[in-house]
């Protein structure tokens, strides 16, 4: 909508935000506020949704901008203080976005978590330079500032933007979508879910929807982009002299994690059901071992006639006893080996994904998910690169989707 | 050759990239590696290996791009102090508010041109304040 006034402006602001970036909505409440004019920030989107600006930086030059509307030949100085205006009106509108269910202010207490914060801001400033003078089109500001898309401005958060764009452009070669695509998709979901929009894209444009069953997907998509944040967080230590390599380094290096753990997935799903048995029961087998070793040596420490009772509650430590087809519980008195479906893991184990198909059960549920064919399991191997319906290979351009692919 | 040792190798060189490796002998470096990447045996991981092979890429291309002006460097120094992650709501609150401060400061004396630039840092700081505030009551 082609705006007229500077009224006018401030009220169509977030509309045309969701518009160029086919958000589902926009958090803003429609309250402004203005920041100290002294100040030398621009502006700030509030966790309460209301937008603070800066006087000086951005209501004054849009006042002149309107009271110039149409007049050419413009300097290039005040060409510019027009633009930067605009920016920080996008750049706060864009911080705004959010997706059905969500919106900015749920990130106010992850915001404070290292890599959550320069993601957020460099994502942000990066998608608002891509997208402002579709911002200008679409309020029809060119016809007002003549010259306004010519001028330029420096960008904000210049040292974060370096690792961005690695980390976009490392995604969107791999995924397929392209570079601009994982900019636009991750700015428009709140800051806590910035890491989980770029796994949703690796996950979504690799194998994996192929091997892991589909109610798995949330939590193999938080593996990983819990794997991602680290990296991206190391910016924060790199000292400020350092050039910008190394912090174009940690953005492809981040993304690179999350690849990383996309092969820790498919290892873990696509191997097949006999082997995964065997090493089970070898686990168990060695479990067991380690038990009797403990217990003899508790024995033998507690001397000749005191020896101890094994605990009711968890006479096999880690290992969780299925059920007898009689519906009685079955004691660690078993032959381990025998009975390794099922079996807890009790090493280091993937934050909230469960262990591939490992009992009838989850054998039923790999099976209702499509992923076995006559000999089950033993068909979920890693499949070839024909195979691989949903990994697209080389440069291509993904389609454009409308708005964000998130699960509310 | 299979992946595994071609990431080791890529790694390394990675990380030599991050380190201070000069463009020409990362250049050097990406040509070898390309060669490598020729005798990995599946397809799909030699395709894998160019990804990889692309971010070095990626790394040389913006050797030449205008490094950040001083005023901007010490500013991300400021801002670096003001976000540390130690200490109570409180304690990081002050250190940010002392930040802002600070980033302005450099801001008033830069190059006019990028005064809003690097003022723009202090919106992180703002937003960083306003989601520690909570934790004050």
């Amino acid at each position: 909508m082609k705006v007229g006034s500077y009224r006018e402006l401030m009220a169509e602001q977030a509309k045309s935000a969701v518009r160029i970036s086919g958000a589902h909505h926009s958090s803003w409440n429609g309250r402004l506020q203005a920041i100290d004019r002294k100040s030398r920030t621009g502006g700030v989107a509030g966790w309460d949704h209301t937008i603070q600006y800066n006087p000086r930086v951005v209501d004054e030059p849009l006042q002149e901008m309107f009271r110039n509307a149409r007049a050419h030949n413009q300097d290039p100085a005040t060409l510019r203080s027009y633009r930067e205006a605009m920016k920080v009106v996008l750049h706060e509108n864009v911080h705004l976005l959010a997706p059905e269910g969500h919106d900015h202010g749920q990130a106010q207490h992850v915001f404070r978590k290292p890599g959550v914060r320069a993601l957020e801001e460099s994502v942000t400033e990066l998608y608002s330079q891509q997208k402002l003078n579709d911002y200008i089109d679409d309020l029809g500001l060119d016809q007002v500032a003549p010259g306004i898309k010519e001028a330029r401005s420096k960008p904000v958060y210049r040292p974060f933007l370096p690792a961005a764009q690695a980390f976009s452009n490392t995604i969107g070669s791999r995924s397929g979508v392209g570079s601009d695509e994982v900019v636009q998709r991750l700015a428009v979901v709140p800051a806590d879910q910035k890491f989980q929009a770029a796994a949703e894209i690796i996950y979504d444009n690799s194998d994996l929807p192929g091997l892991v069953p589909s109610d798995q997907r949330a939590a193999s998509v938080d593996r990983i982009a819990e794997a991602m944040r680290p990296a991206f967080a190391e910016i924060d230590e790199l000292d400020e002299n350092e050039p910008d390599r190394p912090r174009r380094r940690i953005g492809g290096e981040s993304a690179r994690d999350g690849y990383r753990e996309v092969d820790a997935l498919r290892k873990q799903w696509a191997q097949p059901a006999p082997q995964l048995l065997q090493d089970r029961g070898q686990q168990a087998l060695r479990t067991q071992q380690t038990n009797l070793t403990q217990q003899s040596q508790q024995d033998r420490q507690a001397g000749p006639g005191q020896q101890s009772q094994p605990d009711p509650d968890n006479s096999q430590p880690g290992v969780l006893v299925p059920p007898s087809p009689n519906g009685t519980q079955q004691t660690g008195t078993q032959q381990a080996g025998a009975q390794p479906v099922g079996q807890r893991q009790t090493g280091a184990q993937p934050s909230g994904v469960q262990r591939p198909a490992s009992s009838p059960g989850d054998l039923d549920q790999a099976m209702r998910a499509g992923l076995s064919g006559t000999a089950p399991m033993s068909s979920a191997k890693p499949l070839g690169t024909g195979e691989q319906g949903s990994r697209r290979s080389g440069l291509q351009t993904g389609q454009q989707r409308q708005g964000p692919e998130r699960e509310s | 050759m299979d992946y595994d040792q071609f990431d080791a190798d890529f790694t390394r060189v990675y990380d030599a990239a991050g380190a201070g490796l000069s463009t020409e002998d990362l250049k050097a470096e990406i040509e070898r590696l390309q060669r490598v990447a020729e005798g990995i045996e599946n397809a799909a991981d030699r395709e894998r290996a160019g990804h990889d092979i692309a971010m070095l890429e990626d790394l040389v291309a913006h050797d030449d791009d205008p490094p950040p002006s001083p005023a901007m460097i010490e500013a991300f120094g400021a801002y670096k102090a003001a976000i540390l992650d130690e200490g109570t709501a409180a304690e990081r609150i002050a250190r940010a508010e002392k930040g802002i401060e600070e980033i302005e400061r450099i801001a008033d004396k830069a190059d006019p041109e990028e005064e809003l630039s690097i003022g723009g840092m202090a919106e992180t700081l703002h937003m960083l304040i306003g989601s520690l505030r909570p934790d004050l009551q």
